[in-house]
């Protein structure tokens, strides 16, 4: 997945536009990303990527750049 | 109106698939307005059957301390109208149960037709929150029947 196509994936979940959303674009800022967008995120991690995170790993996410590196980590991100 | 729109499971396997039925009764309020001469069950009702049979699904886990809740439809699609007297088959696979949600994949047959599907994201309510004496009658009428799923 390229980083555009990252982007776009989360601005769909955060039912966001893309062009209003960044890397550098924080948690605080995207109204979605609030207790239900957490488990959304995680629901996504897990059944698109295969990746399976905790809620306190969830809680530490403070900016999208934040879930760049986890698709990063486990290597779904170009 | 009461908000019980499954009538009875059919067969299940907690946590994983239930197949339930509603027979959809011409006396239901809803269709004097939903709509004057052309009677169809609206489709928040039939998203809500989806969920409420998903749910029990989810609810009949044993080792799950919350209640399964309707959070989020990722999405839903109808394509037939469902009308009075017309019996309801509802289908659902859980596609994902993690400890904190789950997502199921549903749909409704009507006469072996598929009439909507939809995509259903649940989150759990610990049961502490509900009156001490709800249950679910559904889901422990089939469990009674059923006492070793």
């Amino acid at each position: 997945m390229t980083s555009e196509e990252a982007l776009t994936w989360i601005a769909d979940l955060f039912e966001e536009s893309v062009e209003d959303i960044h890397p550098e674009t924080l948690k605080e800022d995207i109204p979605a990303w609030d207790s239900l967008g957490v488990l959304t995120l995680m629901a996504d991690l897990d059944e698109n990527f295969g990746i399976l995170l905790t809620e306190e790993e969830m809680l530490e996410l403070q900016k999208v750049n934040d879930i760049f590196e986890i698709l990063r980590r486990n290597e779904k991100l170009d | 109106m009461r908000f019980i729109l499954v009538d009875e499971i059919l067969e299940m396997i907690p946590g994983k698939t239930i197949r339930a039925l509603k027979k959809i009764s011409s006396n239901e309020e809803f269709f004097s307005d939903h709509f004057p001469g052309f009677p169809v069950v609206p489709g928040v009702l039939l998203t809500e059957m989806m969920a409420q049979t998903a749910g029990k699904c989810l609810d009949a886990e044993k080792k799950r301390q919350g209640k399964a809740m309707l959070a989020r439809i990722n999405s839903a699609n109808f394509r037939e109208w469902v009308s009075p007297d017309q019996t309801a088959i509802i289908n659902a696979e859980i596609k994902t149960n993690r400890e904190k949600f789950a997502t199921a994949i549903c749909n409704i047959e009507v006469m072996d037709k598929r009439v909507c599907s939809a995509d259903l994201f649940f989150t759990f309510v610990p049961l502490k929150k509900f009156a001490p004496d709800y249950i679910d009658e559904v889901l422990e009428s089939y469990l009674s029947a059923n006492p070793l799923i």
